[in-house]
């Protein structure tokens, strides 16, 4: 077989007629890439750019600082101190109400190189970070369900304290607008197994769509199992996501200052039949240089993830379980 | 903790342009990118140790294009009473003529590039503006370069078919 015969040779061939421009055309796309080449910041950015990595430096040394542990006080001689220090400033404070608050003096405040959009990464570095997971929820190993639609509602089972709603968000929905996300009957129903999610939708642009829901409270240790299945089908693929709280933005309840949004993903293929996947945690993997594995004991949410490049989409969704050891 | 240390600094020097400049055509606006340039230079100080030098154009690339994304996502976190995009800037050295038609320029090639697949989208971007190679593409997107070369080649086929429609639409493009 001649090289022109074969499938990649003719489609290099038909991407050659498609690129394929009369001179003047040619020309001005030159003419706009030649533009963005000369296009360039205004000249105090690189200045602005230092201040603002030497005063995120500081904050950082600072949050470091303030968040080593003291050492801990020994028992009755704590609660013994403590007290009588409270009773000591109530008594002060009882004696003479307005000063205390007469010598308080307000230092301006420290403000990082101009910023005119909101940045969740450079705001948050000012908030102490609390770690949801220090209240989370433990899972026994015992009961794997997550859902399985079959009660109806958009809430996953309550089984070994999980709690959360699901959700459907697209790129093009305003916030607190995204459409109500409930189960339907699978196409061909059977005993025991009438219902399913289903999301449909056409093009989108910008990050696409993502099925969701959050775990009630924020962290979830799912250590207890090795990864999770799900049936599924649609054309196209989906990237299945179980979120870290590490991921997850200070300002929205996370404890992330850097990098966030960056989840652990596995790509699944989809086909026209259900079939059903398994995705093992330790296969999940975020983009970048020397990432760490996914942690599943700080687990914040589970996400089914459509990218524009996969739209239009007609996804369905069921019996969403974590994968026993 | 990492420092501030001269490395970064000539980074910055070095790189902003570029930096600034793919931040841009990722669909931020002007004042958006200044603030994730900052974030991009920031992420790039954290990490300065695992970044071989040789790597550092591609490493700078690649993270511009995940906050340039991270920052398309966080619209979902924002107020929907964002200002209007008024900040476009002057460019000094030019005449105003000259600034209107880069400017004019510039909302074309966006305008293409917003149509085109995100994946093609980048690639486009760090080859034909950037002048980046293949090899430097795919150790900044985590592609093979065969696949950096089959997205190049339909990013340029989507451009020519969005450059052959909005000039059947407008008449004329530039």
């Amino acid at each position: 077989m001649k090289n022109r015969d074969l499938p990649g040779r003719r489609e290099a061939d038909a991407d050659e007629r498609n690129i394929a421009l009369d001179p003047d055309q040619q020309r001005a796309i030159e003419q706009l890439i030649e533009t963005a080449r000369t296009d360039k910041p205004e000249e105090n950015l690189t200045g602005r750019v230092l201040e603002g990595i030497a005063y995120r430096q500081s904050l950082a040394n600072e949050l470091a600082a303030s968040i080593r542990p003291a050492r801990p006080l020994r028992g009755s001689f704590a609660t013994a101190g403590g007290v009588l220090l409270a009773a000591a400033a109530g008594f002060v404070l009882w004696l003479h109400p307005w000063s205390s608050t007469s010598t308080i003096k307000i230092s301006p405040e420290q403000l990082p190189a101009k910023s005119s959009t909101f940045n969740p990464a450079a705001s948050s570095s000012t908030q102490p970070v609390l770690d949801p997971c220090n209240e989370r929820r433990v899972a026994a190993g015992h009961q794997p369900l997550i859902d399985d639609f079959e009660d109806g509602d958009d809430e996953v089972a309550r089984l070994e304290g999980r709690s959360g709603l699901w959700r459907w968000v697209r790129d093009t929905d305003l916030p607190r607008s995204s459409p109500a996300l409930l189960p339907i009957p699978r196409p061909n129903p059977q005993a025991g197994n009438r219902l399913a999610l289903h999301v449909k939708g056409g093009q989108l642009l910008d990050w696409g769509a993502v099925v969701e829901f959050n775990f009630v409270p924020a962290c979830y240790d799912a250590s207890a199992y090795q990864g999770l299945s799900f049936q599924a089908k649609g054309p196209g693929r989906i990237f299945v996501a179980p979120r870290e709280v590490g991921i997850i933005p200070v300002a929205n309840g996370g404890t992330c200052t850097d990098d966030c949004h960056n989840a652990h993903v596995q790509k699944i293929e989809l086909s026209a039949q259900w079939k059903t996947y398994e995705v093992r945690f330790s296969e999940v993997a975020q983009r970048g240089y020397n990432k760490p594995a996914f942690n599943p004991s700080r687990l914040n949410s589970l996400a089914f993830q459509i990218h524009p490049e996969d739209t239009p989409y007609d996804l369905w969704l069921d019996d969403i379980r974590f994968l026993r050891r | 903790m990492v420092n501030t240390n001269t490395r970064v600094e000539s980074a910055v020097h070095r790189h902003l342009p570029l930096v600034w400049r793919v931040l841009r055509r990722a669909g931020l606006r002007p004042v958006d990118a200044d603030d994730a340039a900052q974030d991009v230079f920031w992420v790039f100080a954290r990490r300065v140790n695992d970044v071989p030098v040789a790597a550092e154009k591609s490493f700078l690339a690649a993270t511009a294009m995940r906050v340039a994304s991270e920052r398309r996502r966080s619209k979902w976190y924002r107020s929907v009473t964002e200002p209007l995009d008024t900040e476009q800037l002057a460019l000094p050295e030019r005449s105003p003529e000259q600034t209107l038609e880069t400017q004019r320029r510039l909302a074309v090639l966006d305008e293409i590039l917003g149509k085109i697949d995100t994946k093609e989208r980048d690639v486009f971007i760090l080859a034909t503006i950037e002048e980046m190679t293949k090899s430097e593409i795919a150790i900044a997107l985590n592609i093979p370069e065969g696949t950096a070369a089959s997205r190049l080649q339909r990013a340029k086929a989507a451009v020519a078919a969005a450059v052959r429609h909005q000039q059947n639409l407008k008449g004329r493009l530039l």
